[in-house]
């Protein structure tokens, strides 16, 4: 049997204890057998373990044998800059992992806001004593008392209970305080006898009985899904491996085969060595990682400025796939607040605004217990409601009256009542649900005076209550009775006059129709899951355009659907009503299990598993509690779903300006390459030292690809299908276009201006030059100034793929054009002053020399634009 | 079918809860039921008598007359010479509190190696049961022998449980492959174990199947039991995969310790 369904009896004997408590010697055993009342944490990887992970990524595996290369070449020529080399690469190493681990970085702090909601004392009967004792050391079978204001220090069935209301907030997102009984409950719902750690009493007290005590809580349970669950990469995460090994393979394949070649024909061990490093770290795009992190970096601060803030900045670019978005209605596709939209009185509606002071209104201030503070309405939702919506017409006029008595309201007899006096008149002001305040109802309170209700009245106040119900409204129905002389309170809601109703709604956000609107065109699905009656969730989703005709499903409708039920339900227009949080969880791994990439929003603990089974979870920063923030990927700082629909956006972009940056990084590694190859193959002078690579990887192409990277999202980017799940970053067309087409080019200016120098210096094919020689300085020069030059043509070519630059606007990526300032002042650095020429081997360039190079970039801009328009083309004889 | 079933105790609140879930099983059953307590000197007489007799009267609420022993000794000794005397289709034990290995170097783990019954081997999470669903990891549709089956029911039945049978299929990195292999690969799953749903849905059991493409079932199987917040996960071991796991360590304990609810341990009679 649950403990939920025995009775009293029954659940001392299944907790093997008595009214009496423990014995304090039962409850010490018991603590050894269960262990104490604390939610545990796993032991982690510490943070530095997690850092130096990084050091042996693939990448940084290929720079540390880059890095001993250049020691040993140092070490067996006594070459000071070799060794120098070694320890740049070396810090390379570090700088990769660095943002490498900031990338994947996640506070975890779940178990820290779980902590924080668990009681330090409680209070506990032992041996037939009530004590206090450290909350810490509650085992099962414990008998607990909990009062008004005080924690819930372990979950435990309740065996007395005296008015006893727990706030549940922090477990169900629920904000209404839930009364708890001591009966014994079977069926399916959520029962009502169990109260649960963390949770807080507001009301009366109870007696319960502890059953489950430290991580097999309810809320251990969601401590340990939270910090023990690991999820698969992101696709992103997945790319970059991707992207290593494919590099790797290519380094280290060509490293041999050129190897074994130098060899072969004779090249010294030393050359070979250096030979060797250059190809790898040719190879390594040593500026992906850092520019890869910083670009999330920065597109999750746009994200927050927009109130999304991202958890872990690898997940910024799932978001841009989703193709289905569960959300929750109340709070974020409407306003969560009640609003009194329309008053009925017989036998006319009218909107609240166009009211005129009458008795229903100020029945409605009178039979309310919540109260105006300033400019803040508290109480109870509805109540909050209907008296903001009545004082706004009534003005005050509680003043003018004294309550003498109230009959309060439960959910047994729906209704409420007072009693109020103004000098000598005393009337009952009764509010609750129409069919229990018309039942109780004589006479009816029209234009004309009062008069007896008839059947044809009870007909017309049915219409209208359907009427309003079917449009998603809260209803209210108000009497009065005037009260002659004394009163029996057990006979006063009796013989009363029907007023009229007021309609209440939490009304729509208004920037969601706009986002809803954008969703569809984006593909992108919505459905909305809620706790909420059918009709209210059904007009919400019609008014704001999610679906005119959905089908509804209730919670307990979808308990008694099959798998392929649901699938099929979920290829249509689908809502789900009165959903419970399993439901949503269900509901998600359905859609998953059908190939769409899902967001779902969440507020309560239990909500916890459908975020953290989601690809994004989502949860609501105002109303949310501290678990679900910490088990979802993204926070709405608004809990509004327009701010979905923008990190989706962002998402997106974030994925373009991926692929944007990596054509750009990707297209210097081919001039960067081809020097080395030439160098073993035609004995040609090295014409690109080590150390000029890694000051254009890490140096003069950082600025404009991180610039690249904070693209504005294209205007067409919420107009395209969603991408689909195992689409690659790295396309074969991407890799074509930087490596065999921008690198080609690129390659042809650097040896071009390389040979230019050194033919214009006296050099001919077979004469060496040593390491120092002015000319040979000069010629290196050269062809960095090449790349960096060409590399400011492909910064501006890579913003568009398709598109025509000068239809993009060359100038309207600022940050692109401070990138590009920022590459010009380094390289005029690096070339002329005597500092970076000693270290960099660089010499200064003379104006003909740099003129050289700028048709190559020209060229490169042109032929692009030529590709481009070739590629819209293709594009539109296909379509 | 399991007519005799002993539950070992020792004192503990722990082994107290394996035992429940005997009493469980041999009243689904109607299978006669022994406690057996062996008294190693560690733990007082009184309270060994105590755990006995408690568990008789739970016992006795389900309609079950069970008896008990209490005999001095070696504990794995002592169990095995009861079993050789008793004579029962099923032994249920806790593994031992405190034991980070739950089967290396364990009295589980030598019994599981030594008794000639069948052995159900208990980690229990809490005490009462709230929740509605267990778990039933299956590996391939062959484990799910008509003994798994009849013990499945009998526990689903006795805790008013839904099964979810889940099949984790090893694939790494699957996330590299097209949605639709994933796909196809959990239909054929699914198929797979059609049979066995259909055959718990025979004795009367509310089923469903579950079928998760993931990197190890070390990690699948803790997620599942955690995100569909089961009450108890049943999986079977084999007496060759306890062996193996002495000789190489056992990754299984890792993933028992990730588990939050009640773990069941079967390994059927040698």
């Amino acid at each position: 049997m649950k403990i939920q369904a025995l009775a009293r009896e029954d659940v001392f004997r299944e907790l093997d204890t008595t009214e009496q408590g423990l014995t304090e010697k039962e409850a010490r055993k018991r603590l050894s057998d269960f262990g104490e009342n604390i939610i545990t944490e796993r032991k982690r990887a510490s943070r530095l373990i997690q850092f130096a992970s990084h050091l042996a990524d693939l990448f940084a595996v290929l720079l540390w044998i880059a890095g001993g290369l250049a020691l040993l070449a140092g070490w067996l020529g006594n070459d000071t800059s070799m060794r120098n080399l070694a320890y740049a690469l070396f810090a390379v190493i570090f700088i990769n992992a660095l943002f490498t681990f900031f990338q994947e970085y996640r506070a975890e702090k779940a178990s820290e806001a779980l902590k924080k909601l668990m009681p330090y004392q409680a209070s506990v009967i032992r041996g037939g004593e009530e004590i206090m004792i450290p909350a810490r050391q509650i085992v099962p079978g414990d008998v607990i008392i909990v009062r008004d204001g005080d924690r819930v220090p372990a979950d435990a069935r309740i065996i007395k209970a005296v008015d006893f209301a727990m706030d549940n907030s922090p477990l169900t997102g629920e904000s209404e305080p839930q009364m708890r009984k001591d009966e014994p409950e079977s069926g399916d719902v959520e029962p009502a006898n169990l109260i649960y750690s963390g949770t807080t009493t507001v009301r009366g007290y109870g007696i319960a009985v502890v059953f489950a005590t430290g991580m097999a809580t309810e809320f251990g349970k969601i401590a340990h899904l939270t910090q023990e669950i690991e999820e698969a990469p992101t696709p992103l995460q997945r790319e970059l491996t991707f992207v290593t090994r494919v590099i790797t393979i290519i380094s280290v394949g060509l490293g041999f085969i050129f190897f074994a070649i130098g060899e072969s024909i004779g090249i010294s061990l030393q050359d070979n060595f250096l030979f060797a490093i250059g190809i790898i770290v040719a190879n390594v795009p040593e500026g992906l990682l850092p520019t890869v992190t910083l670009s999330l970096s920065l597109a999750s601060q746009r994200m927050a400025k927009r109130n999304a803030l991202i958890k872990k900045l690898a997940s910024v670019e799932p978001l841009g796939s989703a193709n289905v978005i569960c959300t929750d209605k109340t709070g974020t596709i409407t306003e969560n607040r009640m609003t009194l939209e329309y008053i009925y009185m017989p036998h006319e509606s009218r909107e609240t605004s166009q009211a005129e002071p009458c008795e229903l209104l100020l029945a409605a201030i009178l039979c309310n217990n919540a109260r105006i503070e300033g400019e803040k309405v508290i109480g109870e939702p509805t109540e909050a409601a209907l008296l903001q919506g009545a004082s706004s017409v009534m003005g005050e006029v509680r003043s003018e009256w004294e309550r003498v008595d109230e009959i309060a309201f439960t959910s047994e007899r729906k209704m409420m009542s007072t009693v109020n006096r103004k000098e000598n008149r005393l009337v009952l002001y009764s509010k609750g649900a129409p069919e229990t305040i018309l039942a109780k109802c004589t006479h009816i309170a029209t234009g004309e005076g009062i008069r007896e209700l008839t059947d044809a009245d009870k007909e017309r106040i049915g219409a209208q209550v359907s009427d309003y119900a079917g449009r998603g409204m809260r209803l209210i129905a108000f009497a009065k009775k005037d009260i002659e002389g004394g009163y029996k309170r057990e006979k006063l809601e009796e013989n009363l006059v029907f007023l009229g109703i007021g309609a209440l709604r939490d009304p729509p956000r208004k920037e969601v129709p706009l986002a809803v609107e954008k969703c569809k065109k984006a593909g992108i699905k919505i459905i909305i899951i809620t706790g909420d009656e059918s009709l209210t969730a059904k007009a919400v989703a019609n008014e704001v355009g999610i679906a005119k005709e959905p089908v509804i499903i209730t919670g307990r409708e979808l308990d008694r659907m099959s798998k392929s039920e649901l699938e099929k339900a979920l290829q249509g227009d689908v809502l789900f009503a009165r959903a419970a949080p399993a439901n949503k969880l269900r509901i998600v791994r359905t859609l998953k299990d059908m190939g769409r990439v899902v967001a779902v929003t969440g507020d309560g603990v239990n909500d916890a598993p459908a975020l953290k089974e989601a690809d994004i979870g989502v949860a609501m920063g105002k109303t949310g509690t501290d678990v679900a923030r910490e088990s979802a990927d993204m926070i709405l700082l608004d809990d509004n779903f327009a701010t979905i629909v923008s990190a989706v956006e962002e998402g997106r972009a974030m994925f373009d300006n991926i692929r944007r940056f990596i054509t750009y990084i990707f297209s210097h590694l081919v001039p960067e390459m081809v020097p080395y190859l030439l160098f073993v193959l035609l004995r040609i002078p090295l014409a690109l030292k080590v150390l000029q690579i890694l000051i254009i990887d890490l140096g003069t192409d950082m600025a404009p690809s991180i610039a690249l990277g904070a693209e504005k999202p294209e205007p067409d980017v919420m107009s395209r299908p969603p991408r689909k799940r195992g689409e690659r970053l790295l396309t074969l067309p991407v890799l074509l276009r930087s490596y065999l087409f921008l690198g080609v080019i690129e390659a042809a200016a650097a040896m071009s201006g390389y040979y230019y120098v050194l033919k214009s210096g006296g050099w001919s094919y077979g004469l060496s030059l040593s390491d120092t020689d002015p000319l040979y300085l000069k010629a290196t020069t050269i062809t960095l100034a090449a790349i960096v030059v060409t590399q400011i043509a492909n910064g501006l070519t890579c913003r568009t793929t398709r598109e025509s630059l000068l239809k993009a606007g060359v100038f309207t990526n600022k940050y692109l054009l401070a990138g590009i300032a920022i590459e010009i002042i380094l390289i005029l650095l690096i070339v002329y002053t005597p500092q970076l020429q000693r270290i960099f081997g660089t010499a200064p360039l003379n104006l003909n020399e740099w003129l050289f190079l700028l048709p190559f970039a020209a060229l490169l801009l042109f032929a692009d634009e030529f590709r481009k328009w070739v590629a819209r083309r293709r594009l539109r004889s296909m379509s | 079918m399991y007519r005799k079933i002993i539950s070992a105790v020792d004192g503990s609140f722990h082994s107290e809860l394996a035992a429940r879930h005997a009493v469980a099983i041999a009243s689904s059953l109607d299978s006669q039921f022994v406690v057996l307590a062996v008294d190693t000197g560690k733990v007082e007489s009184e309270n060994l008598s105590y755990a006995v007799e408690h568990l008789r009267q739970h016992a006795g609420t389900y309609g079950i007359r069970a008896k008990g022993i209490i005999r001095k000794g070696d504990v794995v000794k002592t169990i095995l010479a009861v079993i050789n005397e008793e004579q029962p289709d099923l032994l249920v034990l806790a593994t031992r509190h405190g034991e980070h290995r739950l089967f290396v170097s364990s009295i589980t783990q030598k019994l599981m190696l030594k008794a000639p019954c069948a052995m159900l081997a208990v980690k229990p999470s809490g005490i009462a049961k709230k929740g509605r669903s267990m778990l039933l990891p299956l590996a391939l549709r062959e484990h799910a022998t008509s003994e798994l089956l009849m013990l499945t029911s009998s526990l689903a039945k006795f805790y008013s449980y839904r099964v979810e049978i889940l099949h984790v299929i090893e694939f790494p990195r699957w996330y590299d492959l097209p949605w639709i292999d994933i796909y196809t690969m959990r239909q054929k799953g699914e198929e797979n174990m059609a049979p066995v749903a259909d055959a718990l849905k025979v004795l009367g059991v509310d089923v469903e199947v579950r079928v998760v493409v993931a990197e190890s079932s070390i990690n699948a199987i803790p997620k599942e039991a955690a995100i569909g917040r089961h009450s108890m996960a049943l999986m079977g071991a084999s007496r060759r995969g306890i062996l193996k796991e002495v000789v190489y360590g056992n990754p299984i304990e890792r993933m028992l310790s990730g588990i939050l609810c009640d773990v069941l341990i079967w390994r059927q009679k040698l």
